[in-house]
Order: C-alpha cells, then structure tokens, then sequence
C-alpha cells in the first residue's frame, strides 16, 4: 500500500471533475465520491489538488476524507466486504461471519489481506434487516447469509 | 407549467391506460393501515403518472390555495409528530421556521436512517418517492423555503435512481423550478448523498455534512430552525413524517388526529426482524399494544424460537420483558417503561441471545459511530465496551456491574448530543430487565459479597 502518485493527466480529470461541480454549494462530499470511484480510497496528492481547486483548506479536506467510513486515505482491497453488524443481523449471527474472514484470509490492521485483494469492514444497518443477516460485497448485496455460504460468495470475487 | 386540468388529465390518461393495476387489493391484516404505505406495491416508483393518478400533488395543489399560517396551523391541529425518533411536532417546527428571518430558508429531509432494524424510510422512497418530493415541497411553501435537500444515507444505493428519477420528473412536469402553479412560489429540490456515518442522522451534525464538513454536531441553542444550513432558519424532517403531509392538507388535521393513540396521533410503520415468523414492514396506528403486533401482525416466533425480548429501536433503546407486552406504542407510552419508541424498528430475541453480547455489540456500534467531538461518549463508550467484554468473557467482578451503571449515567447527564446520551440505554434496560444474565457471567457468581 504505497502512496499513490498522480499523473498530470489524472490531474486534469480531477480538476474536470471538481468544476462540473462549480454550480453546486459546498459539494466536496460528492466530489470526494466521485474520486474514491476512481481509486477506492482518497489519496493525498488528490486531496492536495481539490483543495487548490476549491479553495479549501488542505486540513478541512483531510478531516473530512477520515471522518467517514466509506472514504479512507489508504487504498482498498480489490474485493471490499462489508458484513453488517446492526443490531438484528447480530441476533441472527452476523458477528460469526466476520470472525470466519479474519481467520480464514489472515487480515492485516488495516482489514485487508498483504496481496491487498480482500478488505472485510464491518458496517451498520444496509436496510434489509428483514432478511439478516446481510453482507455487500463491492455493491452487490446478499442476504441470508451463513457461514457455509460466505465462503462461496467470496470465492466468486476472487479471480 | 402544472394545473389542476393537466393533473386531472394525467389522472384519466394513466387510469385508462393501467388502472387495474392501481386499484389492485392487497391482502392485510386485520390491525394494519394504509395511509403512509397507500401507494406501496400498486405504482411504479418510476412513473409520475401513476402517483398523480392515485391522487398525487393534489396536497401541494390545495397548499397553494391556502395562506402559510394556514397550512402551518392545519399541520398543528392534526398532532404530527416527528417519526425520526425525538417527536417533535412537526407544526410547531414549521412555525418556528416560518418565524425566523432569512433572506434563504432550506428544507432538509432526513434520509439517514441509520438505526439497525430500521427500514421503513427506505421502503417509502423506493416505492412511493413522490409523496415525500410532495411533502417537502408542502412545507417548503409553508415556511417560505426555496430549496430542499435530500439527505441520503450511502447503504441505500437502490434509493438513489429512484429518487434522482423523481425528481428529475418533477422538472419536467412543472412541478419544481419557477412559478409553479401559477403563483410566485418556487422550490428546487436537492439529492446529496452520506458517506457512511450514523451520527449524521442527527440533524445538526447532518447539516455540517451537507455542508461538506465532518459530521459533528453543533451546540443547540441555536437550532436548525432559526439557524441551520448556512446559518439560515432550516427545517430538518424525516422521510416517514413527510410522505403523510401531502394527505394531512389534503383530507385535513382531523382526519389524521383521530387516527390511533391521541398523545402520538397517526400511523407508525415497524420494522419487525430478528427471530419472527413474518418479519417485514406493518404501518399500524399508534397505541396497538406490542402484544398484538409480534403475535397477530407478524405470526408470533420462528419455529423452534422462545420468546425472551423486544428490543426498541436498536442500540439506543431498550428491552421489553415478556410481561410488558401489554404496552401500546407511541412517545410516551414507551417511555414510561424506559424504552424510546425511536423510529420504530422492533428486533425479537430468543432465548439463545445473550443479552451481554448483544450490549457488547452494541456498545462496539457505539463507540465505532462516536464522532469524537464529547470526551463522555468518545471516552466513555471505550470503557462501558471494555467492561461489558471483561464481563462476557467471564473475568468480571460483581462491582463491574456497579461501573457499568455508574459510568451509564455519567454519559446520559453529560453527552453532547443524542447519540451518547442514548448509548447506555440498552446497557441499563439490560441490567435492569435481564440482571441475572450479567450476573451469572461473573468471575465471583454465588459469592457471598
């Protein structure tokens, strides 16, 4: 997980992207969507050109691109697992699910595997409680998810 | 430009073309209603011409008509509360907003349901967007706004087309923009999305997210009604107390105030999940006691399940016992008991939940979605979740017990906003309901103390 660099054409697509914005008052939280699109986490260098281009302080960006659980500043895996962990898929076992993960792909601190293909993080609530418990895997969403199952459905990721 | 002879039109047009499809009969049981979810199964969420057909923006159309104390005062007399879990009388937040002075006025709708078990806002927008789109508008014409944000929470990404559609439609017929219906009132609708954190359901620390800050809450007084978005008067609502006040205008407050408990009037829509034979949505009047809910509407327990608890509104409510089930639902009745009704969510546990991992796990939610700004949340909830660990992995000591209620109340009396003033409640409500549980967990069980 290095720093990622930017070259001065991605530069420019992020530039693009900040002044489709320009009509909008205070957007950066789409804007910051729109980059964690393109490369699943908000690198620095990104983050430096935003706030040149928006004029906001460099720290204001920062705070923001940590605050929230769907933007981190380090990249993440290939395959994002998110097991929810509201309160009725704990009743139905989801803290199992997680716990089965850690163990079986050996997640470092950061959640992700050292060949950075898995990221497994935990999430609250997708809205589905009816049907716990749930898990999305990148955006696709499953429900009635068992141990025996997960294996399989993360498999199906994994190329 | 839209009028009460295109509506019409609209209305015969679509009639005619799928009107068996709009007048189809569900099947309900006997306790439920319909007022909230009416349009749920019967139109496309997509087509604009099927809700203006089953009576749509006719509450926006009448609003028009009538003067701005008038709506506020028609809102009032019906007792809407806010179903986003405070209740707060949604007439008298439109007054206050009405009130302020700003050259700006926002209407913010609140579509960050973040409470495990909670579903009901998303059922609403997916199938029936338009009327929230209705009851933003309706109140956007009664405190003088001209612009509505939607907030949407990021896990709902179905929502998403659904309500960017809607919207879009609502440009096209002449329903947002300039002059609509023929008068100087113009309102211009908004979609921003969350990026996934639980405190931005709290309106103040939404706002600073809209406002592309972190979401922390602010220091209330002032609040969002005299000083909100941009530091103009805002209203903030929730999805399930707009989607009611298009037919709150259109049928008038005592239609609504004569339905269900007179402290807490109107519908409620539950959540029902966890170990139930029938989990789903139920909109059912308030004061239906919970009783009747888990064993008529929902089909008692799953096969092979023992009834242990209800949990109220995730995990910042509480426990119901089995012999508090002859309590009826609404604000107050709830809290009686010391549960908050919330939003709404019921979750049914069974007797293999353990009700110290299950307040772990709450706890752990707790402390993940603390936004960090208050030290007794920040603090406090890392301890209560060290503690209820300490205890679930059976090394804890009677007197941990004594801490945990300690350091509960500290949090209540000294939290900044909502989220850590409500944090140890499942704590508490489990200590006091379900104490055995936590005491037969103790490193010294059965020691004389």
């Amino acid at each position: 997980m290095g720093i990622v660099k930017i070259s001065s054409k991605e530069a420019q697509v992020v530039k693009d992207l900040v002044s489709k914005y320009s009509n909008f008052e205070t957007p950066l939280i789409e804007v910051l969507h729109e980059v964690n699109r393109i490369y699943k986490c908000i690198p620095l260098a990104v983050s430096k050109i935003i706030s040149e281009e928006m004029e906001i302080p460099m720290s204001n960006i920062s705070a923001t691109a940590t605050f929230y659980d769907f933007f981190t500043e380090k990249p993440m895996g290939d395959t994002v697992i998110r097991i929810c962990e509201g309160a009725s898929c704990v009743v139905n076992g989801a803290e199992e699910l997680s716990e089965v993960l850690h163990k079986k792909y050996e997640l470092n601190e950061h959640h992700t595997t050292d060949d950075n293909k898995i990221t497994v993080e935990i999430t609250y609530c997708n809205g589905h409680c009816d049907k716990s418990p749930t898990i999305t895997v990148n955006e696709d969403l499953y429900t009635h998810v068992d141990v025996y199952e997960l294996g399989s459905i993360v498999k199906g990721y994994l190329k | 430009m839209m009028t009460e002879k295109r509506l019409a039109q609209i209305k015969e047009e679509t009639l005619a073309r799928v009107g068996d499809k709009l007048n189809v009969w569900h099947e309900l049981h006997h306790h439920e209603v319909r007022d909230k979810l009416r349009n749920v199964g019967k139109i496309d969420p997509m087509s604009i011409d099927e809700y203006i057909a089953k009576k749509g923006y006719l509450g926006i159309l009448k609003a028009t008509t009538m003067t701005k104390q008038e709506i506020i005062d028609e809102l009032k007399s019906s007792g809407l509360r806010g179903r986003g879990g405070a209740g707060f009388p949604t007439g008298l937040k439109w007054q206050f907003a009405h009130d302020a002075e700003g050259e700006q006025k926002y209407i913010i709708m609140n579509a960050d349901e973040g409470i495990p078990g909670d579903y009901m806002d998303r059922i609403i927008m997916e199938n029936d967007p338009h009327s929230v789109l209705e009851g933003m508008m309706i109140a956007g014409y009664a405190v003088g706004a001209t612009k509505g944000y939607i907030y949407l929470r990021i896990e709902y990404p179905d929502s998403k087309p659904i309500l960017e559609k809607a919207i879009q439609d609502c440009y096209e017929y002449g329903l947002l923009g300039e002059n609509l219906f023929d008068s100087d009132f113009k309102f211009d609708i908004e979609l921003r999305t969350g990026a996934g954190a639980y405190v931005c359901g709290e309106e103040t620390a939404l706002i600073e997210s809209l406002e592309g800050k972190k979401g922390q809450p602010r220091n209330k007084p002032p609040f969002p009604v005299v000083a909100g978005l941009y530091g103009m008067p805002t209203v903030v609502n929730n999805v399930e107390t707009l989607c009611i006040v298009p037919q709150i205008i259109q049928r008038g407050g005592d239609w609504y105030k004569k339905i269900g408990n007179p402290t807490t009037p109107g519908t409620k829509i539950h959540t029902i999940s966890g170990k139930i034979k029938k989990p789903g949505y139920y909109e059912l009047p308030t004061g239906t006691p919970i009783k009747t809910i888990l064993e008529d509407v929902a089909g008692g327990m799953k096969e092979g399940s023992e009834f242990k608890a209800v949990l109220f509104s995730g995990p910042s409510g509480g426990f119901l016992r089995e012999d508090e089930m002859f309590r009826r639902t609404g604000f107050d009745t709830l809290a009686m008991n010391g549960v908050q009704m919330g939003a709404g969510g019921l979750i049914i546990l069974d007797k293999s939940n353990d009700i110290v991992s299950l307040c772990r796990s709450f706890m752990k939610f707790n402390m993940k979605e603390s936004c960090g700004r208050c030290t007794p949340c920040r603090e406090g909830t890392v301890r209560m979740h060290e503690l209820l660990k300490k205890i679930e992995s059976g090394n804890g000591i009677s007197e941990d017990l004594d801490r945990l209620e300690e350091l509960s109340y500290y949090i209540i009396d000294s939290a900044f906003c909502g989220l850590g003033q409500s944090a140890p409640n499942p704590v508490l409500s489990g200590l006091d309901k379900f104490r055995f549980d936590f005491e037969s967990k103790l490193y010294n069980f059965g020691e004389d103390k």
